[in-house]
């Protein structure tokens, strides 16, 4: 199943400077996993040791953060999307 | 090498009321706080450019390397002397300030390798003589002066040598006394160890006031929360402002330990506003939010989060803060990423 991630400007060195990069998987995780193996080093760039996603990314799985759904295990449905977007975020 | 606790007695408080007396708001926010990465460095800095760096602290372009951002923070002091590490690159000078609401307590923190290098200071810098009188001064640009010359004071007074040559010269206990004009020198841009960001967003945000009444008026509505909001600019270079709601409650109440702060001191906004922004044409240009009883500076968070590792994420977007005190805007700063220093630098106001 063709899932589209979308990568963020800052991440784009480790695709050959592509914007979208085409990968297969049934869950949030296995499409980012694929993505690795496509794109080596965008694993560690996203999740941090304990496979979590770090607090200054977000990855969202259509208009949802995947935080909110199942986290990695969120399922994908055909002609699923994923975005990769650094956080907007800050405070006094 | 007198106790810093001392010197804030015998200059902080005073200082700091000056700032309220003239300014009425948070501008405030320099008592020391010095940082180097050598001795050699630091004798430079004492020899040569201390007027300029203090400016910079006080127009809060200080630079805080991240392994010192981390002891900052571990640290819950409005004043902290810290050593940088070693291998800091650019070398510079690091300051950190106190950034309180006005009556809130001071207390001075000194780390022991600090110590050790303010007394090897002690023992190299060359100083000029100065006297030093605070007055009161006319333009709120003088807040940020007084700040500088805050940190000034008490730099110099910790070192138990004379000051630096003065950026003014007041009374502050007698308002009427004659000010004296600033040194040319300690305005000079080119000659600041952080460059200055050339105008940008923040010129043009003050040509549309419209925008900017927009920003103020959100940035008061959601006190005592955060705000926080995009500046876009569509394909014509025509500039919008867009309030978007803070979800950090949202995120607080999904995950307390990864987001421990609530919408009173943090925000996230949603990202994905961004990309449906880009579908209508409309490219994001900066990032506003507002700091509730706190002055209008990039906080150590804010710097955390827009560039972790000292790596923007998203480059050549400018940050624009506003202080809101007791619900009132009362100050804004635009903040731009400086590459070379990986750190973040204030837009001088037009």
């Amino acid at each position: 199943m063709p899932i589209s991630v979308k990568i963020p400007t800052p991440l784009r060195k480790f695709t050959a400077n592509k914007d979208t990069v085409e990968v297969q998987g049934a869950t949030v995780g296995a499409a980012l996993r694929d993505l690795e193996a496509r794109c080596p080093g965008l694993w560690a760039k996203i999740c941090d040791d304990d496979g979590k996603v770090r607090r200054f990314i977000n990855v969202y799985a259509g208009d949802d953060d995947i935080r909110f759904l199942q986290g990695l295990d969120t399922p994908l449905a055909e002609g699923s999307d994923i975005s990769i977007v650094p956080a907007i975020a800050g405070g006094r | 090498m007198r106790d810093p606790r001392q010197v804030f007695d015998r200059y902080g408080r005073q200082l700091l009321v000056s700032g309220v007396d003239f300014a009425g708001q948070a501008r405030l926010h320099a008592f020391a706080a010095v940082m180097a990465t050598d001795a050699s460095e630091v004798t430079a800095v004492a020899a040569e450019a201390a007027g300029r760096y203090l400016v910079g602290a006080g127009l809060g372009r200080a630079v805080i390397a991240p392994a010192a951002r981390e002891g900052l923070q571990a640290i819950d002091r409005d004043l902290v002397l810290l050593d940088g590490p070693a291998d800091a690159e650019p070398p510079v000078a690091h300051f950190y300030f106190a950034q309180r609401p006005y009556g809130a307590s001071v207390d001075v923190a000194v780390t022991d390798s600090a110590a050790g290098w303010l007394a090897g200071l002690a023992a190299s810098a060359r100083v000029a003589t100065l006297r030093y009188e605070i007055g009161v001064p006319a333009e709120s640009e003088d807040a940020v002066t007084i700040g500088a010359l805050a940190a000034d004071l008490l730099v110099a007074d910790v070192l138990g040598v004379e000051a630096l040559p003065a950026i003014v010269v007041c009374d502050l206990r007698d308002p009427e006394a004659p000010r004296m004009d600033r040194q040319p020198a300690r305005r000079d841009d080119a000659a600041r160890p952080l460059a200055a960001p050339p105008p940008g967003l923040l010129r043009d945000l003050k040509q549309h006031p419209e925008l900017v009444k927009i920003v103020f008026e959100d940035c008061a509505a959601h006190y005592p929360c955060e705000a926080c909001g995009l500046l876009l600019r569509d394909a014509a270079g025509a500039l919008s402002a867009q309030p978007t709601q803070n979800l950090q409650d949202r995120y607080h109440a999904l995950d307390p330990v990864a987001y421990p702060r609530t919408s009173r001191t943090a925000y996230k906004l949603n990202e994905r506003l961004i990309a449906r922004a880009a579908d209508q044409g409309q490219t994001l240009v900066g990032i506003y939010h507002s700091h509730c009883d706190a002055g209008a500076y990039f906080s150590a968070e804010d710097a955390r989060c827009a560039a972790p590792g000292g790596e923007a994420l998203y480059p050549g977007v400018a940050w624009l803060v506003v202080s809101v005190l007791g619900g009132t805007v009362r100050a804004a700063e635009m903040f731009h990423f400086d590459q070379e220093s990986g750190d973040f630098a204030a837009e001088p106001h037009p």
